[in-house]
């Protein structure tokens, strides 16, 4: 069964910095699936990082208060002993394996723990059968897809049998089908009585299978909500509190005003591109207008973000033609005329400060320096401007990825899962901003798995299978869009 | 299991090629003059092809014989392009890169078991698992950062990249550690709440022995590089 884990009066500082938690008193029953939501920074992440020992352990910091778990304070436990008795699942799935291959991932943790060479083995096996992966034992971790990826975290937590699990923002990178069977995971656990607790901006997965949703701001919990109580929450509260709409179905929608046809910026003429023997591009065509906000959407692995790079000149088509303004392309004339935004933005920054970042690698002219600064400006961020650009938040990073392309007067731009991992706030602001950039004249596609997103800014839609377009259409009705995108 | 159908010496045991790799390390410093050092290389290329890669192999030993001979020309000619040192680096490297590439080839979980064996304390086993775990993603982040700079202009043309080699440099840099530390960090975490600290021995998913080929090929490589160092 389960554990009880009892948090007692529980507060973090990260040396020399406002309290990251403050005075937080919860209790999580045996056998219970909870969900700590809120917006970034607001002190999920560390009250995970407490219970699974990192905190103090590993980020170092001011901690008080006690945990305790089954009635034993949490702190008498060694933090390497405590991945006996919890097991963890963490965000990025390229940064949480050891090894190159399934079956060695899912051993890491028992073969830490000294278990003999047939009981690896057994638990190995076992573990793979529940989580239902013994197809791909042997396959290259890094050549499966991150929903792929995320079952085998479950898969090698599974492994040491530990009763309570943390998880910190599983969903990030997942497509929408992957994160629908990571839920039905959790289910899986929640019935083998196991006590679960998943820091999430993503909720409609959980609903159904979470009991109760905690919602922290600025270090506190300040609501808490049943299944039912989440499910119908207003969407004033939801603004308030800087959620995720938590039932998609419930999404207020505003249709995006029908931009008239105004001048074609590119168009795409059966684009085909192969790797190996896969078909990541099959006779694509489309074209875009000035001022459309398009949503690329498909499953993970479809070539999505391949079309993405094709457009950028970042890999040169097969057969097919791009037209920009009429005219066709070359590979070389596209870098820099269509801005590619890729989802991991740290490989993207290359300055010191904001403003070095939109000024490198051309000459510093005061003309390039104000409109430098106007950008700034425009994208928000004129508070950070003196922070290093590694230093932002995940919605700040974005701004600034946009204000590079603007930088450079790109008038495509295509931006890669823009909205991973931010909170509703961050996401609005985001969509806010893209909104601003189409009306100025821009092109803008953005690939996303995020349903709320593609409503809140896109204006049409463009779904993508096995690297055929089997859709292009008009966002109309907020219930079409969330069945093409496997929500419904 | 069948086996059968693995060339004999691909089954070498990780700790003997990581055996291997540091013996290179000193031959290649140590070699008294390009004869012992071809010999040596020679050598490690029959290895290379004995493992069943052959391709490889003969990849390797084209790269050597063009650098040797590049250098040759280079030096008796006065040729100051490309510098001298730079070929004479990639010279000296090229060796130890032999059996390293036959090392990354075996999965991490097999060359792990193999080092959990060795007499090395626990703190700089930690450190050599991360370190492997880490080559592949830092390749992974590198396509990554390339993209980016291609987008910018940095890497627009040939000349310019020539023209300033130390600012293209840095901007590949830059961003590489940034993401490097995040990366480690993350893996870091990952690592202590899997209790990769919890002392006491361990046992492998993977069953690491060492065979009487190990043993074999230990001997055969042990004496080569005396004989390369020391008796030419």
């Amino acid at each position: 069964m389960g554990k009880t884990i009892n948090v007692k009066m529980l507060s973090f500082s990260y040396n020399g910095n406002v309290n990251q938690l403050k005075k937080i008193n919860l209790k999580v029953n045996p056998g219970e699936v909870i969900v700590l939501t809120g917006p970034s920074g607001s002190g999920k992440s560390s009250l995970t990082r407490v219970i699974n020992g990192l905190i103090p352990y590993f980020y170092n910091g001011e901690l008080s208060g006690e945990i305790e778990l089954d009635g034993k304070p949490i702190s008498a436990i060694p933090t390497y002993e405590r991945g006996r008795y919890i097991g963890n699942v963490f965000q990025d799935p390229r940064s949480q394996f050891f090894a190159n291959e399934v079956a060695g991932e899912i051993a890491f943790g028992c073969e830490n723990y000294g278990y003999s060479h047939d009981r690896i083995c057994e638990q190995v096996e076992f573990a793979a059968k529940m989580i239902q992966i013994t197809d791909i034992m042997d396959f290259n971790l890094h050549a499966l897809s991150y929903g792929m990826r995320q079952k085998v975290a479950i898969a090698s937590a599974y492994a040491v049998a530990p009763e309570v699990y943390v998880m910190d923002e599983p969903s990030a990178n997942l497509d929408t089908k992957s994160t629908f069977i990571f839920g039905e995971l959790v289910q899986k656990l929640k019935r083998e009585g196991k006590t679960v607790m998943i820091a999430e901006h993503r909720l409609h997965y959980l609903l159904g299978i979470a009991d109760r949703y905690l919602c922290m701001d600025d270090g506190e919990i300040v609501r808490e909500f049943t299944d039912n109580e989440i499910r119908t929450l207003s969407d004033d509260m939801i603004q308030l509190l800087g959620l995720r709409t938590p039932d998609l179905r419930n999404i207020v929608y505003f249709a995006q005003a029908v931009q008239k046809k105004k001048k074609k910026v590119f168009e795409l003429v059966d684009l085909c591109k192969k790797f190996g023997k896969i078909t990541a591009a099959d006779k694509i065509s489309f074209s875009g207008y000035s001022g459309e906000i398009i949503a690329i959407i498909g499953s993970n692995g479809t070539g999505k973000s391949t079309i993405g790079k094709l457009m950028a000149g970042l890999i040169k088509e097969d057969s097919g033609q791009i037209l920009l303004y009429g005219k066709p392309t070359k590979k070389k004339y596209r870098l820099g005329q269509v801005w590619y935004i890729p989802q991991d933005l740290d490989s993207q920054l290359f300055g010191e400060s904001l403003l070095d970042e939109l000024l490198t690698g051309k000459k510093e002219t005061p003309e390039r320096k104000t409109k430098a600064l106007q950008i700034i400006q425009q994208l928000g961020l004129t508070n950070v401007i003196k922070q290093h650009p590694a230093t932002l938040s995940g919605g700040q990073k974005q701004r600034l990825a946009l204000g590079v392309a603007l930088m450079y007067n790109a008038p495509i731009i295509i931006m890669d899962e823009p909205t991973s991992g931010l909170d509703g706030r961050n996401m609005k602001k985001v969509s806010k901003i893209i909104k601003e950039l189409a009306d100025e004249g821009h092109v803008i596609l953005v690939i996303t798995h995020d349903a709320e997103f593609a409503l809140a800014c896109c204006g049409r839609a463009i779904q993508i299978q096995n690297g055929k377009i089997v859709h292009d259409f008009l966002i109309k009705d907020p219930i079409e869009i969330l069945q093409k995108m496997d929500y419904l | 299991m069948n086996n059968a159908h693995i060339p004999k010496l691909k089954q070498l045991d990780g700790r003997t090629i990581l055996m291997i790799t540091i013996i290179a390390c000193f031959v290649t410093f140590l070699a008294p003059d390009q004869y012992s050092h071809a010999l040596f290389t020679l050598f490690l290329l029959i290895l290379m092809c004995l493992s069943g890669y052959w391709k490889q192999s003969l990849c390797f030993a084209i790269v050597y014989i063009i650098i040797v001979g590049w250098l040759t020309i280079g030096i008796y000619n006065n040729i100051v392009f490309p510098s001298p040192l730079f070929l004479a680096l990639i010279y000296k490297i090229i060796m130890p890169f032999i059996p390293a590439y036959m090392l990354n080839k075996i999965p991490s979980g097999q060359l792990t078991a193999g080092l959990r064996k060795l007499p090395i304390p626990q703190k700089i086993l930690m450190v050599l698992i991360v370190m492997l775990r880490f080559v592949p993603t830092v390749s992974q982040e590198f396509k990554a950062v390339r993209d980016a700079m291609k987008i910018r202009g940095f890497l627009s043309s040939f000349g310019n990249v020539i023209r300033h080699p130390l600012g293209t440099l840095e901007y590949a840099v830059v961003p590489m550690v940034f993401r490097s530390l995040k990366i480690s960090d993350e893996l870091t975490a990952s690592a202590i709440v899997r209790g990769i600290e919890c002392p006491g021995n361990k046992d492998s998913y993977y069953v690491s022995t060492l065979t009487g080929i190990d043993l074999e090929i230990s001997i055969i490589t042990v004496l080569f590089a005396v004989v390369c160092i020391v008796i030419i």
